[in-house]
Protein backbone atom coordinates (compact mmCIF):
# COMPACT_ATOMS: atom_id res chain seq x y z
CA UNK A 1 0.00 0.00 0.00
CA UNK A 2 3.01 2.28 -0.07
CA UNK A 3 1.92 3.84 -3.34
CA UNK A 4 -1.37 5.09 -1.97
CA UNK A 5 -0.33 5.96 1.55
CA UNK A 6 1.19 9.40 0.86
CA UNK A 7 -2.17 10.93 -0.06
CA UNK A 8 -3.81 9.82 3.15
CA UNK A 9 -0.85 11.01 5.16
CA UNK A 10 -0.98 14.34 3.36
CA UNK A 11 -4.65 14.69 4.27
CA UNK A 12 -4.05 13.79 7.90
CA UNK A 13 -0.97 15.93 8.23
CA UNK A 14 -2.66 18.96 6.74
CA UNK A 15 -5.68 19.99 8.80
CA UNK A 16 -5.33 23.47 7.28
CA UNK A 17 -6.52 22.08 3.95
CA UNK A 18 -9.84 23.65 4.90
CA UNK A 19 -11.24 25.26 7.99
CA UNK A 20 -14.85 24.97 9.12
CA UNK A 21 -16.61 27.44 11.37
CA UNK A 22 -20.24 28.01 12.31
CA UNK A 23 -21.97 31.35 12.70
CA UNK A 24 -25.43 31.65 14.24
CA UNK A 25 -27.56 34.67 13.45
CA UNK A 26 -28.58 34.90 17.12
CA UNK A 27 -26.81 35.13 20.46
CA UNK A 28 -29.81 33.75 22.34
CA UNK A 29 -32.59 31.54 21.02
CA UNK A 30 -36.23 31.28 22.01
CA UNK A 31 -38.12 27.97 21.81
CA UNK A 32 -39.89 27.50 18.45
CA UNK A 33 -38.25 30.60 17.02
CA UNK A 34 -36.22 29.57 13.95
CA UNK A 35 -32.84 31.14 13.27
CA UNK A 36 -30.17 30.82 10.62
CA UNK A 37 -26.78 29.20 10.92
CA UNK A 38 -24.00 29.58 8.35
CA UNK A 39 -21.42 26.87 7.77
CA UNK A 40 -18.32 28.71 6.63
CA UNK A 41 -15.68 26.60 4.90
CA UNK A 42 -12.44 28.42 4.21
CA UNK A 43 -10.19 26.79 1.63
CA UNK A 44 -6.59 27.39 0.72
CA UNK A 45 -6.34 30.20 -1.86
CA UNK A 46 -6.92 28.79 -5.33
CA UNK A 47 -8.62 25.62 -4.08
CA UNK A 48 -12.24 24.80 -4.76
CA UNK A 49 -15.05 22.59 -3.56
CA UNK A 50 -18.44 21.62 -4.97
CA UNK A 51 -22.14 22.46 -5.14
CA UNK A 52 -24.91 19.91 -4.48
CA UNK A 53 -24.33 18.61 -8.02
CA UNK A 54 -20.58 18.66 -8.61
CA UNK A 55 -20.95 18.30 -12.39
CA UNK A 56 -18.76 16.09 -14.57
CA UNK A 57 -16.42 15.10 -11.73
CA UNK A 58 -16.02 15.76 -8.01
CA UNK A 59 -18.34 15.03 -5.09
CA UNK A 60 -21.48 16.72 -3.74
CA UNK A 61 -20.84 18.79 -0.60
CA UNK A 62 -22.71 17.50 2.45
CA UNK A 63 -23.38 18.73 5.99
CA UNK A 64 -24.74 16.56 8.81
CA UNK A 65 -26.20 18.28 11.87
CA UNK A 66 -26.15 17.21 15.48
CA UNK A 67 -28.77 19.17 17.41
CA UNK A 68 -30.62 19.02 20.72
CA UNK A 69 -33.48 16.51 20.73
CA UNK A 70 -36.47 17.59 18.68
CA UNK A 71 -34.61 20.39 16.92
CA UNK A 72 -34.66 20.49 13.14
CA UNK A 73 -32.28 21.74 10.46
CA UNK A 74 -33.70 22.76 7.07
CA UNK A 75 -32.24 21.61 3.77
CA UNK A 76 -29.01 23.47 3.05
CA UNK A 77 -29.30 26.69 1.08
CA UNK A 78 -26.41 26.69 -1.37
CA UNK A 79 -25.26 29.93 -2.97
CA UNK A 80 -25.37 29.84 -6.76
CA UNK A 81 -22.11 28.14 -7.76
CA UNK A 82 -19.46 29.10 -10.27
CA UNK A 83 -18.60 27.06 -13.33
CA UNK A 84 -15.16 25.50 -13.58
CA UNK A 85 -14.21 24.10 -16.96
CA UNK A 86 -11.27 21.91 -17.87
CA UNK A 87 -10.65 19.43 -20.68
CA UNK A 88 -14.12 19.86 -22.20
CA UNK A 89 -15.73 18.96 -18.88
CA UNK A 90 -17.62 21.20 -16.50
CA UNK A 91 -17.91 21.23 -12.74
CA UNK A 92 -19.90 23.49 -10.39
CA UNK A 93 -18.59 24.85 -7.13
CA UNK A 94 -16.90 27.55 -5.09
CA UNK A 95 -13.32 28.75 -4.88
CA UNK A 96 -11.43 29.95 -1.80
CA UNK A 97 -14.49 29.64 0.45
CA UNK A 98 -17.95 28.15 0.56
CA UNK A 99 -20.90 29.05 2.76
CA UNK A 100 -23.90 26.80 3.29
CA UNK A 101 -26.93 28.18 5.14
CA UNK A 102 -29.60 26.34 7.12
CA UNK A 103 -32.57 27.32 9.23
CA UNK A 104 -32.50 25.75 12.68
CA UNK A 105 -35.83 25.32 14.44
CA UNK A 106 -35.61 24.75 18.20
CA UNK A 107 -37.88 21.97 19.41
CA UNK A 108 -39.28 20.51 22.58
CA UNK A 109 -35.95 20.32 24.37
CA UNK A 110 -34.80 23.81 25.39
CA UNK A 111 -31.44 23.57 27.14
CA UNK A 112 -29.92 26.63 28.79
CA UNK A 113 -27.06 26.27 26.32
CA UNK A 114 -27.87 24.53 23.05
CA UNK A 115 -25.01 22.90 21.22
CA UNK A 116 -25.12 22.88 17.43
CA UNK A 117 -22.64 20.75 15.57
CA UNK A 118 -22.06 20.51 11.83
CA UNK A 119 -20.03 17.73 10.22
CA UNK A 120 -18.89 18.72 6.77
CA UNK A 121 -17.89 16.21 4.12
CA UNK A 122 -16.47 17.82 1.05
CA UNK A 123 -13.89 17.27 -1.65
CA UNK A 124 -11.28 20.02 -1.94
CA UNK A 125 -9.30 20.34 -5.14
CA UNK A 126 -6.69 22.35 -6.91
CA UNK A 127 -5.33 20.28 -9.79
CA UNK A 128 -5.92 17.15 -7.76
CA UNK A 129 -8.42 16.46 -5.01
CA UNK A 130 -8.43 15.45 -1.37
CA UNK A 131 -11.51 14.48 0.66
CA UNK A 132 -11.95 16.71 3.68
CA UNK A 133 -14.04 15.91 6.74
CA UNK A 134 -14.32 18.71 9.25
CA UNK A 135 -16.64 19.75 12.00
CA UNK A 136 -17.51 22.82 14.01
CA UNK A 137 -19.62 23.39 17.10
CA UNK A 138 -21.29 26.48 18.51
CA UNK A 139 -23.32 27.12 21.62
CA UNK A 140 -26.42 29.27 21.66
CA UNK A 141 -27.91 30.35 24.98
CA UNK A 142 -31.61 30.23 25.75
CA UNK A 143 -33.32 33.58 26.19
CA UNK A 144 -36.85 34.83 26.66
CA UNK A 145 -36.66 35.99 23.08
CA UNK A 146 -34.20 35.55 20.24
CA UNK A 147 -31.46 38.19 20.22
CA UNK A 148 -29.62 38.92 17.01
CA UNK A 149 -25.87 38.60 16.71
CA UNK A 150 -25.37 41.60 14.46
CA UNK A 151 -22.04 40.72 12.85
CA UNK A 152 -23.15 37.16 12.15
CA UNK A 153 -26.53 38.38 10.93
CA UNK A 154 -24.77 40.70 8.49
CA UNK A 155 -22.54 37.87 7.26
CA UNK A 156 -25.58 35.61 6.82
CA UNK A 157 -27.51 38.34 5.02
CA UNK A 158 -24.64 38.85 2.57
CA UNK A 159 -24.63 35.15 1.73
CA UNK A 160 -28.43 34.85 1.60
CA UNK A 161 -28.22 37.35 -1.26
CA UNK A 162 -26.17 34.81 -3.24
CA UNK A 163 -28.76 32.07 -2.72
CA UNK A 164 -31.33 31.71 -5.53
CA UNK A 165 -34.91 32.68 -4.70
CA UNK A 166 -37.76 30.33 -5.69
CA UNK A 167 -39.19 30.87 -9.16
CA UNK A 168 -42.85 31.42 -8.37
CA UNK A 169 -44.31 30.41 -11.72
CA UNK A 170 -42.05 27.65 -13.06
CA UNK A 171 -44.33 26.84 -16.02
CA UNK A 172 -44.35 23.34 -17.47
CA UNK A 173 -41.59 20.91 -18.34
CA UNK A 174 -42.07 18.16 -20.90
CA UNK A 175 -39.79 15.30 -21.91
CA UNK A 176 -39.93 14.03 -25.47
CA UNK A 177 -37.47 12.82 -28.10
CA UNK A 178 -34.58 12.93 -25.64
CA UNK A 179 -35.02 16.63 -24.96
CA UNK A 180 -36.56 18.58 -22.13
CA UNK A 181 -38.78 21.43 -23.19
CA UNK A 182 -39.49 24.03 -20.55
CA UNK A 183 -42.26 26.52 -21.21
CA UNK A 184 -42.48 29.60 -19.01
CA UNK A 185 -45.03 32.39 -19.18
CA UNK A 186 -43.06 35.35 -20.58
CA UNK A 187 -44.91 37.81 -18.34
CA UNK A 188 -43.49 36.29 -15.15
CA UNK A 189 -40.23 34.81 -16.48
CA UNK A 190 -36.98 36.55 -15.51
CA UNK A 191 -35.92 39.10 -18.13
CA UNK A 192 -32.70 38.02 -19.82
CA UNK A 193 -30.66 37.98 -23.03
CA UNK A 194 -29.82 34.35 -22.36
CA UNK A 195 -30.08 31.74 -19.62
CA UNK A 196 -27.85 29.25 -17.86
CA UNK A 197 -29.32 26.41 -15.84
CA UNK A 198 -27.48 24.61 -13.04
CA UNK A 199 -29.15 21.18 -12.86
CA UNK A 200 -29.23 20.06 -9.22
CA UNK A 201 -29.70 16.34 -9.82
CA UNK A 202 -26.61 14.61 -11.20
CA UNK A 203 -27.14 12.83 -14.52
CA UNK A 204 -30.22 14.75 -15.69
CA UNK A 205 -28.72 17.56 -17.78
CA UNK A 206 -25.56 18.07 -19.78
CA UNK A 207 -23.37 20.03 -17.38
CA UNK A 208 -21.43 21.98 -20.03
CA UNK A 209 -24.33 23.10 -22.14
CA UNK A 210 -27.59 22.59 -20.25
CA UNK A 211 -29.52 25.12 -22.34
CA UNK A 212 -29.54 24.32 -26.07
CA UNK A 213 -31.72 27.24 -27.15
CA UNK A 214 -34.29 29.74 -25.98
CA UNK A 215 -37.13 31.09 -28.07
CA UNK A 216 -39.97 33.42 -27.24
CA UNK A 217 -43.33 32.75 -28.86
CA UNK A 218 -46.98 33.48 -28.14
CA UNK A 219 -46.28 34.94 -24.76
CA UNK A 220 -44.08 32.08 -23.62
CA UNK A 221 -40.35 31.57 -23.19
CA UNK A 222 -39.41 28.09 -24.39
CA UNK A 223 -36.10 26.62 -23.26
CA UNK A 224 -34.78 23.45 -24.86
CA UNK A 225 -32.56 21.67 -22.35
CA UNK A 226 -29.84 19.17 -23.27
CA UNK A 227 -30.11 15.90 -21.37
CA UNK A 228 -27.02 14.31 -19.87
CA UNK A 229 -25.44 11.52 -21.88
CA UNK A 230 -26.25 9.25 -18.93
CA UNK A 231 -29.98 10.08 -18.78
CA UNK A 232 -31.83 6.89 -19.71
CA UNK A 233 -35.42 7.56 -18.69
CA UNK A 234 -37.79 10.45 -18.18
CA UNK A 235 -36.69 12.35 -15.07
CA UNK A 236 -39.49 12.74 -12.52
CA UNK A 237 -38.57 16.33 -11.75
CA UNK A 238 -36.36 19.17 -12.82
CA UNK A 239 -34.50 20.92 -10.01
CA UNK A 240 -31.85 23.57 -10.24
CA UNK A 241 -31.02 27.22 -10.66
CA UNK A 242 -32.16 29.29 -13.64
CA UNK A 243 -29.67 32.13 -14.06
CA UNK A 244 -30.72 35.01 -16.33
CA UNK A 245 -27.87 36.65 -18.19
CA UNK A 246 -27.66 40.07 -19.69
CA UNK A 247 -25.31 41.66 -22.19
CA UNK A 248 -21.99 39.83 -22.62
CA UNK A 249 -23.35 36.79 -20.83
CA UNK A 250 -23.10 38.49 -17.44
CA UNK A 251 -25.24 36.86 -14.75
CA UNK A 252 -28.08 39.04 -13.50
CA UNK A 253 -27.96 38.05 -9.85
CA UNK A 254 -27.94 34.57 -8.30
CA UNK A 255 -30.92 33.35 -10.31
CA UNK A 256 -34.03 31.40 -9.36
CA UNK A 257 -34.49 28.02 -7.73
CA UNK A 258 -36.76 25.71 -9.68
CA UNK A 259 -38.27 22.44 -8.55
CA UNK A 260 -40.98 21.22 -10.88
CA UNK A 261 -42.36 17.88 -12.08
CA UNK A 262 -41.55 16.71 -15.61
CA UNK A 263 -44.61 15.81 -17.67
CA UNK B 1 -5.16 23.85 -15.42
CA UNK B 2 -8.59 24.87 -14.32
CA UNK B 3 -10.09 27.93 -15.92
CA UNK B 4 -12.36 29.73 -13.57
CA UNK B 5 -15.51 31.42 -14.62
CA UNK B 6 -17.10 33.75 -12.13
CA UNK B 7 -20.81 33.69 -12.64
CA UNK B 8 -21.82 35.93 -9.80
CA UNK B 9 -20.73 39.45 -10.48
CA UNK B 10 -18.24 38.28 -13.07
CA UNK B 11 -18.02 37.52 -16.74
CA UNK B 12 -19.29 34.20 -17.97
CA UNK B 13 -17.25 32.84 -20.83
CA UNK B 14 -17.40 29.12 -20.26
CA UNK B 15 -20.67 28.55 -22.07
CA UNK B 16 -19.15 29.95 -25.25
CA UNK B 17 -15.92 28.00 -24.97
CA UNK B 18 -17.65 24.67 -24.46
CA UNK B 19 -20.52 24.72 -26.84
CA UNK B 20 -20.30 20.97 -27.36
CA UNK B 21 -19.59 18.33 -24.77
CA UNK B 22 -17.31 15.57 -26.00
CA UNK B 23 -19.37 12.94 -27.79
CA UNK B 24 -19.00 9.53 -26.24
CA UNK B 25 -20.60 6.13 -26.26
CA UNK B 26 -24.36 5.68 -26.04
CA UNK B 27 -26.35 3.01 -24.27
CA UNK B 28 -27.52 0.44 -26.82
CA UNK B 29 -24.99 1.56 -29.44
CA UNK B 30 -21.81 -0.18 -30.53
CA UNK B 31 -18.90 0.62 -28.19
CA UNK B 32 -16.15 2.77 -29.75
CA UNK B 33 -13.42 0.57 -31.26
CA UNK B 34 -9.91 0.79 -29.83
CA UNK B 35 -6.50 -0.84 -29.74
CA UNK B 36 -4.18 -0.23 -26.77
CA UNK B 37 -1.09 -1.89 -25.34
CA UNK B 38 -1.16 -3.31 -21.84
CA UNK B 39 1.60 -2.96 -19.24
CA UNK B 40 3.27 -6.11 -20.58
CA UNK B 41 3.44 -4.74 -24.11
CA UNK B 42 0.61 -6.90 -25.41
CA UNK B 43 -1.82 -5.17 -27.74
CA UNK B 44 -5.57 -5.47 -27.12
CA UNK B 45 -8.27 -4.71 -29.65
CA UNK B 46 -11.84 -4.51 -28.34
CA UNK B 47 -12.89 -6.78 -31.23
CA UNK B 48 -10.69 -9.54 -29.79
CA UNK B 49 -13.29 -9.95 -27.04
CA UNK B 50 -16.33 -10.28 -29.26
CA UNK B 51 -18.62 -12.90 -27.74
CA UNK B 52 -17.68 -11.96 -24.19
CA UNK B 53 -18.79 -9.36 -21.72
CA UNK B 54 -16.17 -6.61 -21.32
CA UNK B 55 -15.79 -4.13 -18.47
CA UNK B 56 -13.72 -0.97 -18.94
CA UNK B 57 -12.55 0.74 -15.77
CA UNK B 58 -10.82 4.12 -15.86
CA UNK B 59 -8.27 4.41 -13.08
CA UNK B 60 -5.71 6.66 -11.34
CA UNK B 61 -4.18 5.08 -8.25
CA UNK B 62 -3.60 8.46 -6.59
CA UNK B 63 -7.22 9.54 -6.88
CA UNK B 64 -8.97 9.26 -3.49
CA UNK B 65 -12.07 7.73 -5.11
CA UNK B 66 -9.99 4.99 -6.71
CA UNK B 67 -8.27 4.50 -3.37
CA UNK B 68 -11.74 4.22 -1.80
CA UNK B 69 -12.49 1.17 -3.94
CA UNK B 70 -9.03 -0.48 -3.82
CA UNK B 71 -7.99 0.16 -0.23
CA UNK B 72 -10.08 -2.65 1.26
CA UNK B 73 -10.11 -4.84 -1.84
CA UNK B 74 -13.63 -3.98 -3.00
CA UNK B 75 -12.77 -3.29 -6.65
CA UNK B 76 -10.49 -6.32 -6.74
CA UNK B 77 -13.35 -8.48 -5.40
CA UNK B 78 -15.69 -7.23 -8.12
CA UNK B 79 -12.98 -7.91 -10.72
CA UNK B 80 -12.54 -11.45 -9.40
CA UNK B 81 -16.30 -12.05 -9.34
CA UNK B 82 -16.51 -10.88 -12.97
CA UNK B 83 -13.49 -12.89 -14.10
CA UNK B 84 -15.04 -16.04 -12.62
CA UNK B 85 -18.05 -15.42 -14.85
CA UNK B 86 -15.88 -15.13 -17.96
CA UNK B 87 -15.99 -11.33 -18.13
CA UNK B 88 -12.93 -9.57 -19.62
CA UNK B 89 -12.14 -6.67 -17.30
CA UNK B 90 -9.76 -4.05 -18.68
CA UNK B 91 -8.41 -1.33 -16.42
CA UNK B 92 -7.44 1.77 -18.42
CA UNK B 93 -4.96 4.44 -17.34
CA UNK B 94 -5.37 7.75 -19.19
CA UNK B 95 -3.27 9.99 -16.89
CA UNK B 96 -0.75 11.94 -18.99
CA UNK B 97 2.98 11.83 -18.15
CA UNK B 98 3.68 14.28 -15.32
CA UNK B 99 0.06 14.23 -14.16
CA UNK B 100 -1.52 12.59 -11.13
CA UNK B 101 -1.70 8.82 -11.42
CA UNK B 102 0.62 8.47 -14.41
CA UNK B 103 2.70 5.29 -14.30
CA UNK B 104 4.93 3.67 -16.89
CA UNK B 105 4.52 -0.02 -17.71
CA UNK B 106 6.85 -1.15 -14.93
CA UNK B 107 5.06 1.08 -12.43
CA UNK B 108 1.70 -0.34 -13.47
CA UNK B 109 2.99 -3.89 -13.03
CA UNK B 110 4.26 -3.22 -9.52
CA UNK B 111 0.99 -1.51 -8.59
CA UNK B 112 -1.05 -4.42 -9.96
CA UNK B 113 1.02 -6.82 -7.89
CA UNK B 114 1.03 -4.69 -4.76
CA UNK B 115 -2.74 -4.09 -4.77
CA UNK B 116 -3.72 -7.51 -6.09
CA UNK B 117 -5.57 -6.37 -9.20
CA UNK B 118 -7.87 -9.09 -10.57
CA UNK B 119 -8.55 -7.36 -13.89
CA UNK B 120 -7.26 -9.05 -17.06
CA UNK B 121 -4.89 -6.19 -17.87
CA UNK B 122 -4.15 -2.50 -17.41
CA UNK B 123 -4.15 -0.70 -20.75
CA UNK B 124 -1.90 2.32 -21.21
CA UNK B 125 -3.54 5.40 -22.73
CA UNK B 126 -1.14 8.25 -21.81
CA UNK B 127 -2.33 10.40 -24.72
CA UNK B 128 -5.92 10.02 -23.58
CA UNK B 129 -7.14 9.00 -27.03
CA UNK B 130 -9.32 6.13 -25.88
CA UNK B 131 -10.39 8.05 -22.75
CA UNK B 132 -11.68 10.84 -24.96
CA UNK B 133 -13.36 8.42 -27.37
CA UNK B 134 -15.32 7.12 -24.38
CA UNK B 135 -15.76 10.62 -22.87
CA UNK B 136 -14.28 9.13 -19.71
CA UNK B 137 -14.45 11.98 -17.23
CA UNK B 138 -13.78 10.53 -13.79
CA UNK B 139 -11.79 7.88 -12.02
CA UNK B 140 -13.38 5.51 -11.57
CA UNK B 141 -15.61 5.65 -14.67
CA UNK B 142 -17.07 2.32 -15.73
CA UNK B 143 -18.40 0.86 -19.00
CA UNK B 144 -19.97 -2.54 -19.54
CA UNK B 145 -20.08 -3.96 -23.08
CA UNK B 146 -22.13 -7.04 -23.98
CA UNK B 147 -20.96 -9.98 -26.16
CA UNK B 148 -22.32 -8.23 -29.29
CA UNK B 149 -20.15 -5.18 -28.60
CA UNK B 150 -23.03 -3.00 -27.37
CA UNK B 151 -22.67 -0.61 -24.44
CA UNK B 152 -25.08 -1.79 -21.73
CA UNK B 153 -23.86 0.31 -18.80
CA UNK B 154 -21.82 3.46 -18.31
CA UNK B 155 -21.21 5.64 -15.29
CA UNK B 156 -20.33 5.31 -11.64
CA UNK B 157 -19.12 2.09 -10.05
CA UNK B 158 -21.83 2.39 -7.39
CA UNK B 159 -24.65 4.49 -6.03
CA UNK B 160 -22.83 6.34 -3.25
CA UNK B 161 -20.68 9.24 -4.43
CA UNK B 162 -18.82 9.66 -1.14
CA UNK B 163 -15.05 9.29 -0.70
CA UNK B 164 -15.49 7.03 2.33
CA UNK B 165 -14.71 3.31 1.85
CA UNK B 166 -17.21 2.49 4.63
CA UNK B 167 -20.02 3.65 2.30
CA UNK B 168 -19.31 0.92 -0.28
CA UNK B 169 -21.13 -1.75 1.73
CA UNK B 170 -24.55 -0.10 1.58
CA UNK B 171 -24.21 1.07 -2.01
CA UNK B 172 -25.57 -0.57 -5.16
CA UNK B 173 -22.71 -1.79 -7.38
CA UNK B 174 -24.05 -0.75 -10.80
CA UNK B 175 -21.46 -2.78 -12.77
CA UNK B 176 -22.17 -6.00 -10.95
CA UNK B 177 -25.93 -5.43 -11.19
CA UNK B 178 -25.71 -4.71 -14.94
CA UNK B 179 -23.70 -7.89 -15.57
CA UNK B 180 -26.03 -10.01 -13.43
CA UNK B 181 -29.14 -8.69 -15.14
CA UNK B 182 -27.71 -9.00 -18.66
CA UNK B 183 -26.42 -12.52 -18.02
CA UNK B 184 -29.89 -13.50 -16.77
CA UNK B 185 -31.37 -12.23 -20.03
CA UNK B 186 -32.99 -9.23 -18.35
CA UNK B 187 -32.88 -5.60 -19.33
CA UNK B 188 -30.30 -3.60 -17.38
CA UNK B 189 -32.43 -1.66 -14.90
CA UNK B 190 -29.92 1.14 -14.35
CA UNK B 191 -27.99 1.42 -17.64
CA UNK B 192 -26.23 4.68 -16.78
CA UNK B 193 -25.45 7.10 -14.00
CA UNK B 194 -23.38 10.22 -13.49
CA UNK B 195 -19.87 9.04 -12.58
CA UNK B 196 -18.21 10.57 -9.55
CA UNK B 197 -14.59 11.05 -8.55
CA UNK B 198 -11.48 12.80 -9.79
CA UNK B 199 -11.33 14.22 -13.28
CA UNK B 200 -9.29 12.14 -15.72
CA UNK B 201 -5.85 13.74 -15.90
CA UNK B 202 -5.65 14.17 -19.67
CA UNK B 203 -2.73 15.96 -21.37
CA UNK B 204 -3.14 19.76 -21.50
Amino acid sequence: MSLIAPLFLAALANPALANVSLRAGVTTYAPNSPFTVAVHVKLQPGWHTYWMNPGDSGMPSRVNWTLPKGWKASELRFPTPEQFSANDFMTYGYHDEAVFLATITPGAEAPATAQIRADVRILVCDESCIPFNGSATINVRKGSEAAENSSNAKFIQEWEQRVPQPLKTPGTIAFAKEALTWTLPAATAPKAKSFFFFGADPGVLNNSKPVERVIEENGFIVLTLNPSDVLYEKPTQLRGILVPRGENGKALGPGYWVSAPVK
Amino acid sequence: MIKRTLLVGGIAIAALAFAQQAAGPRIGAVAPAFTLPDSNGKSHNLKDFSGKYVVLEWTNHQCPFVVKHYKNGDMQATQKWAADKGVVWLTILSSAPGKQGFLDAAGVNSLRKEQGFQSAATLLDPQGTVGRAYAARTTPHMFVIDPKGTVIYMGAIDSNSSANPADIKGARNHVRAALEEAMAGKAVSIPSSQPYGCSVKYPD
